[in-house]
């Protein structure tokens, strides 16, 4: 192997080195924030409050909440991830506090 | 028309597990990580997630024997048979064939239910170096049914919280694939320079 081709290698593990990093950020963030989620979800059901960290489809089936008439969409199956915080603040319409006051009266009224 | 296609998957999930495995396994994108994870939190005992583990499986197998058939098919194309011909790409061939022969079995194995992303495309390229078909299906066999059986699984313990798993098993699988190259890098660059006493 000439040093060339030794040099483009070292370039390449560089890259993936990068790659990697980047990778076991975006890994131990969701690890995070999963776990953090059960440990909330273990709760009392009295105790919990419908939170912006929550999803569209968790508030939906830990509370029986029609989250999708009260956002006005469907939540498809590659948007299941997004927290409640996406849906109101890319709606201009869509105030995030008034949201969870509704949400969390729906949820008590259950 | 508005098609909620999750409502559509809860009412039809028998039917979707046929097909979404299965194309997923043809290297497809279908979401099957998820979906699989999504049955399992949809199912309320174990009876069921045995009947949704049997379908999963069987649909996950046949991609895998399908994608196989269609690489070993693929080489048997006259333009593919010139091209192994020609001196470089033989010797390509002849190394990876060598590389299957010695790390084949455990490749199949682990990209079967940990490393999850290449398995579709490692099915092709098992079939285009005609790796024994038999000893193949006996890898996928039993590494499909851990597959499946840890994703019914894993949706059906963590009902409330199945959305994060899709992109933890996405991202293990990546940063796995991404170390063994770094490894097989390694191997090449960190080489010990071997003198020689004069």
């Amino acid at each position: 192997m000439n040093a060339k081709q030794l040099k483009m290698l070292r370039i390449i593990f560089i890259v993936l080195l990068i790659l990697l990093v980047f990778f076991i950020y975006n890994f131990t963030k969701k690890v995070r924030r999963f776990d953090e989620s059960n440990e909330y979800f273990r709760q009392p059901i009295g105790s919990q409050k419908v939170e912006l960290w929550m999803t569209p489809h968790q508030i939906k089936r830990v509370y029986h909440i029609d989250i999708e008439r009260i956002l006005g969409k469907k939540i498809g199956p590659f948007s299941m991830e997004n927290p409640l915080s996406d849906y109101c603040n890319k709606n201009k319409g869509l105030d995030c506090e008034s949201l969870l006051i509704q949400l969390n009266s729906l949820k008590n009224g259950h | 028309m508005d098609i909620n296609i999750l409502t559509f998957f809860e009412e039809n999930m028998y039917v979707f597990l046929l097909f979404i495995p299965f194309i997923g396994q043809l290297g497809i994108p279908s979401g099957s990580i998820f979906f699989l994870l999504f049955a399992g939190s949809l199912s309320s005992d174990w009876r069921t997630l045995c009947i949704l583990g049997i379908i999963g499986t069987i649909s996950a197998i046949l991609g895998d024997a399908t994608g196989y058939l269609l690489g070993k098919r693929f080489f048997q194309i006259n333009i593919i048979q010139k091209q192994l011909k020609k001196e470089n790409i033989q010797k390509i061939y002849t190394d990876t064939c060598a590389y299957f022969k010695k790390e084949g079995k455990f490749a199949i194995f682990i990209t079967r239910f940990l490393v999850v992303t290449p398995a579709p495309y490692l099915n092709y390229i098992i079939g285009l170096q005609k790796f024994d078909f038999a000893i193949f299906m006996r890898l996928v066999v039993i590494g499909e049914i851990l597959y499946v059986g840890e994703l019914l699984l894993l949706g059906f313990i963590f009902k409330d919280t199945f959305e994060y798993l899709t992109s933890i098993i996405s991202y293990l699988g990546i940063i796995l694939v991404v170390l063994y190259c770094m490894y097989l890098l390694g191997k090449v660059i960190f080489k010990p320079i071997q003198t020689t006493d004069v």
